[in-house]
C-alpha cells in the first residue's frame, strides 16, 4: 500500500525563545516490510539539518534555531510503500529463550527501563497469561498482546509521559504508548526480548484500526515487537489487538519511548509553548484495500505459507 | 576573551576598588573623630555610611543576597538617632563584617570569587596574593584586630590593596583582562569620588580646615592637593580638585580619561555605545565652566554619577553580552494524543 | 592466596637493605632532624594553602575543601623498571583505543568474533548509544588515560583499574614536583629525575592532533569545566593555563548550524577541539540529561557533523567498566597480537554463575567493587569487612551480578610516609597518565597515592589518602629532564 504521510508539529511560544535545539525522529524506516520512497523535512524559521542514522537504525534530523523566535514549525513528509509482514512459521518452545547466543544478542531488550519497569506481580501475571496460551514463545507473545489490549481502556489524557508502567496498569487506562510499554514490560518479565516501536497507523480510529476513506488525520502511533528464537521479530499492536500489517508504518524501535521520541529538544527563554501536532496520511493507491484486519484469532493465517504475491513484494 | 571572564574581571576590579576606597574613607573618618565630641563623631560616621551605602555593585544573580545582607547590618548602623552608635563598632562593621554587603571583607571576598573563575587567566602571583589576603581577612581574630588597633589594621588593608594593584600592574600583561579589570576599578573609583564630594560638599561650605582635610584624606588627596594648590583648602577648590584635576589619579576626570582609553582599545572598531557615552561624559566634565557648575554642584554630581552608571551598563551590554545560562525546557510529544 | 601475605617494600629488599635507587633519597632523609621535617611539612602546607591547591571531599550534603596532602618522602622508579612500565602502558591504552573505536565507529569486530560477549557491552552503563558512529580523528577516543597500577607481594606491577573517561590528578603530579623542587632542592641535584612539567605542551599537541581536518593549521582548543564548584576545578584551570587556552563553561558555548563557538567580548569565536571535564550525561541536554545546564545544547550533533572534536570521547565508560576490564588482556591479544606486558589483577565476573558461586564462598577473602564507580566508592574489602558489610555485599551481588566484580586482594606495596613523628611504611599505588594523539606518550612517573592510615589499603584522596612525588630516574642514554621528541 502506498501511503503519503505529513507529520506537522507547531510550537507557539507566548514569549520569544532565544534558542532551541531539536531532534526529529519521523522518517519511516526501510525494512523487509516497508520501503521509503521519499522523505523531506522543513523547518520554519529555517535551520540547517543534520541527518544521521542512530544506534537503533532510525533516521534522526537535528536542527537548531539560534535566533530569537516566537514560533517553530516542523513538517516531515514521507512516501512509503508497505506490505504485510512475512509469516511466522516458527513456534519455538519457551525453553529456547534461554539459549546463550540468543541472550547474548538480545540482552538490551530484556532489561527494565524507565518506562518498562515491571514489578513481581506483573511478572507473575505475565507467566500466567503466557502459560494459558500454550508453551511456545509465539503463543505467549500473542497472549500477552491480547491481555494488554483487554486490560487497558483506551483513554487519551489518562496518563503522562514518564508515569511508571505499574501505575498505568493499576489505572487500567492509557493510549497506544502505554499499551506498547505494558506489552514490552510483560514480555521482558518472562524472558521474551521485546522492543517499543514508534510509527504511523493508517486508520481513522487508533483504537479499532478501522479505515474510513483515503485520508486520515491522526497522531503518531506506537506498538511493539517481540523476538522469537530463530524467527526474528514478531510485531503486534496491542492498542487495537491487531497484528502489524500494511497500514502500519514503522519509524523505528528502541528499548522504550525514550529511544525513539518523535521530537525531543530543549529551548531557552521564558516562553511556554502551545503545541499543535498532527499526522495526515493519504492512501495513494485507493484501489488496493488494506489487508483484512488481522485479529489475533486469525494469527493462524499469518503462520500459513506465504502467497506468491507476498513473496514477490518482499524481494523489492 | 570570553565574555563571562571579561565580566568577572570587570567586577573584580570594581570590588577591589570598593574595598580599598572603603578602607581609606573609614581610616580618614576615624582619624578625624579621635579628638572629637561624641555627637560630632557620630555625625561623621553617619555621613560615611551614607557615602558607602549609595551603591552596592553586584552581579545580577547576587542582588537578592545583597539586599538581604543590607537589612542584616549590625544594629549599631541602624540607629538613626545616633545616640547608641559606637563609632568604633561601626567602623569595625564596615571593614570586618563578612555579611555586610560593601564591607571590606565582603568586597575582597567578592573580588576573590570573580578572580577564582579566572584562575587560568590571571598571573598565579595575583591569585596567591588575593587568596592570602582573603584568608587573613576571614580569620576569626580579624574583627578583634580591627577593634583593638584600627589604624594598623586599616594600613594593612591599604598596603595589601596597593600590593595587589602592584601585582596587577607589574605581572599582568596589558591585554583585555587587564583593561577590563582597570576599567572596573576606574568606573568604581569615579563613582566613589563623586559620591564623596556630594556627601562632603555641604560640610565644606565655609567650614574648617579639618573638614577639608578629612575629605581629601578620604581619597588620600591631602598631600597632592596641598602641592597643587597654594592657598589653604576652600570648599569649591577641593571639589574642583577632586573632579577635574587631570593628573590626580583619584579625580573623576582622571578616571574617565583612563576608562575611555581602555574602552577604546577594547572596542574592535568604531565608536560603540559605551565609548560614545564615556566620551560625552568626559568632555562635558573637562570643558565645563566650573564656576557655573559649582553654583549647582549637587545636581551636576547626580547627573555625573548616573552618567558613570550608564557607562557601566553599556559596557555590560556591549561586551559581556549577558552570557545567561541556558534555562532549559525539554519538549516531548506523546504519541496517540492530540495536543 | 595465603591469608597473611607479605608486602613488597619499595625502598628495602627482603634482607632489609636499602635498594640502590632509593639510597640517595633515604640517606638524605636520614640526615634530617625531627624539627627539620616538621619545618618542611609546615612550609609545604603553607605553600599549598597560599596557592589554593585543594581538593573537595564529598560526604553528607556538602563537600569540604582540604589542602592537598603530599607526603615528603618521594617514590623512586629506576630507568629500566620505568621502560617496561612505559611499554606496557602504551600497549594497553593503544588496545583500549582500538577497542573503543571498534565499538563506536567500527565493525564491532571483537563482538562478532566472540572475543568480548555482546551483552557485556550492551549491559554496560557507560555504553553510550548516542555516541554511535561519531568519528574521532586518529581514533584517539581516549586521549588522556589514567591507569591505576599496584605491586603485588612479589613486586610485580598489576593493572588495578583503567580510567578512560575523565582521569584526574595530573595537576597534582606537577604541583607535587614544583613543591618538592622548592622544599628539597638539594635532593634533585644528586639525581637525574625526569621532568613532568611538559605535560601542558604534550596535552595541547595531542588535542590539536585530533582537530577536525577542515579547521586548518591553527585549531582553537578549549577546556570545558563544570565550573568553580567542581572538586577538580583547580585542575581544569591549571590545565587551561598550562596550555594557554580558554577555560570555558557550558554557558560560554553556543552551537550554531552544528558549529561550536564561544561567546567572547568580540562576538562568537569558533572552537575546534574541546577537552571536556564534564561527564557524558551532562554534555548535551538534547541527547542526555535534559535538565543539565552544565552542558551545551547541540554539542553532540556538532561532534557528529565533524565540526568539533571532543576529548575524551563520549562513551569511553564502556572501556573502563570493571567487568570489561577483565577482557583487556584479550583485547591486547586480539588487536595487537601481543601478550600483555602488565597483567591484570585476578578478577572474577559475578554474572558468570560459576565464578559467582566461588566468590560468594570466599567473600571474606576478596575485594568486591561496583563496575561503573570510580574514586574508591562502594568498594568492600573482604578481610577488613564486618559480617554485616559482607552480608550486604552478598545481597547486592545477588541483586545485580552484572554490576559487581571481585578481585583477589592485592597487597599494595609499601613505602615510608611521614606519620606525625617518624617515617613509617604505608601502602601506595601509582596512576601514570597516558596521552594519545599522533603518538602515545606516557608522562614519566604519575600520581603515587598513599594510604596515610596505618594498614589501610584505600589510597583515594576522597577516602583519606595522600600523595607522593614520583621520580623516574633517567639513564645514561636518556636526557635527565623531559622527554625529547
Amino acid at each position: 500500500m502506498r501511503l503519503d504521510i505529513s507529520y506537522r508539529t507547531k510550537f507557539a511560544f507566548d514569549a520569544p525563545v532565544r534558542e532551541s535545539q531539536n531532534e526529529l525522529r519521523a522518517c519511516p524506516v526501510s525494512d523487509e516490510r516497508q520501503q521509503l520512497l521519499d522523505y523531506r523535512v522543513s523547518v520554519e524559521p529555517s535551520a540547517r539539518m543534520l541527518s544521521f542514522t542512530d544506534y537503533w537504525g532510525t533516521r534522526v534530523d537535528h536542527f537548531g534555531v539560534t535566533e530569537s523566535h516566537a514560533g517553530l514549525e516542523v513538517i516531515a513528509e514521507a512516501s512509503v510503500e508497505t506490505q504485510d509482514p512475512p509469516a511466522h512459521s516458527a513456534a519455538p518452545a519457551m525453553e529456547s529463550l534461554g539459549d546463550r547466543e540468543f541472550l547474548n544478542t538480545h540482552d538490551e531488550f530484556l532489561k527494565p527501563t524507565r518506562h518498562t519497569d515491571w514489578d513481581e506481580a506483573m511478572a507473575q501475571k505475565a507467566l500466567e497469561v503466557a502459560a494459558a496460551d500454550g508453551s511456545d514463545v509465539v503463543s505467549a507473545i500473542t497472549g500477552l498482546n491480547e491481555f494488554v489490549g483487554g486490560r487497558l481502556a483506551y483513554e487519551p489524557g489518562a496518563t503522562e509521559i514518564g508515569e511508571p508502567i505499574t501505575e498505568i496498569l493499576a489505572k487500567g487506562a492509557g493510549v497506544c504508548q502505554d499499551y506498547a510499554h505494558l506489552a514490552v514490560a510483560l514480555c521482558r518479565s518472562i524472558g521474551v526480548p521485546a522492543r517499543y516501536v514508534s510509527g504511523y497507523l493508517f486508520s481513522s480510529n487508533e483504537r479499532t484500526g478501522s479505515v474510513d476513506g483515503d485520508l486520515v488525520r491522526v497522531q503518531t502511533h506506537a506498538w511493539f515487537e517481540a523476538a522469537v528464537p530463530g524467527g526474528g521479530w514478531l510485531a503486534l499492536d496491542p492498542t487495537n489487538r491487531l497484528a502489524v500489517g500494511r497500514q502500519h508504518v514503522k519509524i523505528g524501535h528502541g528499548r522504550d519511548y525514550d529511544d525513539v521520541p518523535p521530537l525531543r529538544g530543549v529551548y531557552s527563554g521564558p516562553g511556554i509553548p502551545e503545541l499543535d501536532a498532527s499526522v495526515e496520511i493519504r492512501r495513494m493507491d485507493p484501489s488496493r484495500q488494506p489487508s483484512s484486519l488481522m485479529r489475533p484469532s486469525l494469527l493462524a493465517a499469518v503462520k500459513a505459507p506465504r502467497t506468491r504475491e507476498q513473496q514477490q513484494q518482499q524481494q523489492q | 576573551m570570553l565574555a563571562r571572564h571579561a565580566e568577572d574581571m570587570f567586577w573584580a576590579g570594581r570590588y577591589l576598588e570598593r574595598a580599598e576606597d572603603t578602607a581609606r574613607m573609614v581610616r580618614a573618618t576615624l582619624l578625624s573623630t579621635v579628638a572629637e565630641s561624641p555627637a560630632h563623631a557620630i555625625d561623621r560616621m553617619q555621613n560615611l555610611i551614607r557615602t558607602l551605602r549609595l551603591e552596592m555593585p553586584a552581579p545580577a544573580e547576587d542582588v537578592q543576597t545583597m539586599a538581604e545582607n543590607l537589612t542584616q547590618s549590625p544594629p549599631m548602623l541602624r540607629s538613626e538617632a545616633g545616640l547608641s552608635i559606637d563609632v568604633q563598632a561601626a567602623a569595625t562593621g564596615l571593614v570586618a563584617s563578612p555579611t555586610l554587603a560593601g564591607s571590606v571583607v565582603f568586597s575582597i571576598g567578592c573580588a576573590r570569587e570573580n578572580f577564582r573563575s579566572l584562575r587560568d587567566q590571571i598571573p598565579s602571583e595575583l591569585w596567591e596574593q588575593i587568596n592570602q589576603f582573603h584568608l587573613r581577612l576571614r580569620q576569626d581574630d580579624f574583627p578583634a584586630a580591627m577593634e583593638q588597633d584600627p589604624f594598623q589594621t586599616l594600613d594593612f588593608i591599604r598596603v595589601s590593596c596597593q600590593s595587589l594593584t602592584g601585582v596587577i600592574n607589574s605581572s599582568m600583561s596589558q591585554g583585555e583582562e587587564y583593561r577590563f579589570l582597570v576599567l572596573g576599578q576606574m568606573l568604581e573609583r569615579a563613582l566613589m569620588t563623586c559620591r564623596l564630594i556630594s556627601v562632603r560638599y555641604p560640610e565644606l561650605d565655609g567650614s574648617s580646615y579639618d573638614e577639608m582635610a578629612l575629605t581629601l584624606r578620604s581619597v588620600s588627596a591631602l598631600e597632592a592637593y596641598q602641592r597643587a594648590s597654594q592657598s589653604s583648602p576652600l570648599g569649591a577648590d577641593v571639589a574642583r580638585f577632586l573632579l577635574v584635576n587631570g593628573s590626580f589619579p583619584r579625580s573623576v576626570l582622571y578616571c574617565l580619561r583612563l576608562s575611555e582609553t581602555h574602552v577604546e582599545s577594547l572596542a574592535p572598531q568604531g565608536k560603540p555605545p559605551p565609548l560614545r557615552r564615556l566620551g560625552q561624559l568626559r568632555s562635558e566634565l573637562e570643558y565645563a565652566d566650573f564656576n557655573a557648575m559649582v553654583s549647582d554642584l549637587p545636581s551636576h554630581l547626580t547627573a555625573l554619577e548616573s552618567g558613570v552608571r550608564e557607562v557601566a551598563d553599556l559596557v555590560s551590554a556591549y561586551f559581556f553580552r549577558k552570557a545567561e545560562a541556558f534555562d532549559l525546557h525539554s519538549q516531548a510529544i506523546k504519541p496517540g494524543v492530540s495536543a | 592466596m595465603s591469608a597473611s601475605p607479605g608486602f613488597f617494600d619499595e625502598a628495602v629488599d627482603d634482607q632489609g637493605r636499602i635498594r640502590d635507587h632509593y639510597r640517595p633519597v633515604q640517606e638524605w632523609f636520614d640526615r634530617l632532624s625531627l624539627e627539620q621535617v616538621k619545618a618542611l611539612e609546615e612550609q609545604r602546607n603553607e605553600s599549598f594553602r597560599r596557592q589554593g591547591i585543594t581538593f573537595t571531599v564529598y560526604g553528607g550534603d556538602e563537600g569540604t575543601e582540604r589542602t592537598w596532602p603530599m607526603d615528603l618522602f618521594p617514590r623512586v622508579i629506576d630507568a629500566e623498571e620505568w621502560a617496561t612500565l612505559e611499554r606496557g602502558l602504551i600497549q594497553r591504552v593503544t588496545a583500549l583505543n582500538r577497542f573503543l573505536d571498534d565499538i563506536y565507529a567500527g565493525e564491532q569486530a571483537i563482538l562478532h568474533d566472540g572475543i568480548v560477549p555482546r551483552r557485556l557491552i550492551t549491559s554496560c552503563t557507560g555504553f553510550e548509544r548516542d555516541a554511535m558512529n561519531v568519528a574521532v580523528p586518529l581514533g584517539a577516543r581516549c586521549l588522556v588515560a589514567g591507569i591505576d597500577l599496584v605491586r603485588d607481594a612479589d613486586g610485580g606491577y598489576r593493572v588495578l583499574e583503567d580510567n578512560l573517561r575523565n582521569p584526574s590528578g595530573i595537576s597534582y603530579v606537577i604541583e607535587n614536583r614544583a613543591a618538592m623542587t622548592k622544599l628539597l632542592p638539594a635532593a634533585f641535584s644528586d639525581l637525574a629525575v625526569r621532568s613532568v612539567d611538559h605535560y601542558g605542551r604534550s596535552l595541547l599537541r595531542a588535542l590539536r592532533s585530533i582537530a577536525p581536518p577542515a579547521c586548518g593549521d591553527d585549531p582553537t582548543v578549549a577546556v570545558l569545566t563544570p565550573g568553580i564548584f567542581n572538586s577538580a576545578y583547580f585542575e581544569h584551570a591549571f590545565l587551561a593555563r598550562s596550555m594557554g587556552v580558554e577555560l570555558v563553561e557550558g554557558r560560554d558555548l553556543v552551537v550554531d548550524d552544528h558549529v561550536v563557538a564561544m561567546r567572547t567580548t568580540r562576538g562568537l569565536e569558533r572552537v575546534d577541539v574541546i577537552y571536556r571535564r564534564i561527564d557524558d550525561h551532562f554534555l548535551d541536554p538534547v541527547v542526555f540529561n535534559a535538565q543539565s545546564t552544565l552542558g551545551v545544547p547541540g554539542l553532540m550533533a556538532a561532534a557528529r557533523a565533524g565540526t568539533v572534536s571532543i576529548a575524551n570521547s563520549v562513551g569511553n565508560g564502556v572501556g573502563d567498566d570493571k567487568a570489561v576490564y577483565a577482557y583487556v588482556p584479550d583485547m591486547i591479544r586480539y588487536y595487537l597480537g601481543e601478550e600483555p606486558i602488565i597483567p591484570n589483577a585476578d578478577t572474577y565476573l559475578l554474572w558468570e554463575e560459576e565464578q559467582r558461586a566461588e566468590v560468594l564462598e570466599r567473600l571474606d577473602q576478596l575485594v568486591v567493587k561496583p563496575v561503573a564507580e570510580s574514586g574508591g566508592y562502594g568498594i568492600v574489602i573482604g578481610p577488613q569487612a564486618t559480617d554485616a558489610e559482607l552480608a550486604e555485599a552478598r545481597d547486592k551481588i545477588l541483586d545485580d551480578p552484572r554490576n559487581w566484580i571481585a578481585q583477589e586482594v592485592v597487597n599494595l606495596s609499601r613505602l615510608p610516609a611521614w606519620a606525625g613523628d617518624s617515617f613509617a611504611p604505608r601502602h601506595i599505588d601509582l596512576r601514570p597518565f597516558v596521552l594519545c594523539g599522533e603518538q602515545v606518550e606516557v608522562i614519566p612517573g604519575g600520581l603515587t597515592r598513599v594510604a596515610l592510615r596505618e594498614g589501610s589499603l584505600i589510597v583515594n584522596s576522597s577516602q583519606g589518602g595522600g600523595s607522593k612525588d614520583t621520580w623516574v630516574l633517567g639513564n645514561s642514554e636518556q636526557p635527565a629532564s623531559g622527554v625529547q621528541r
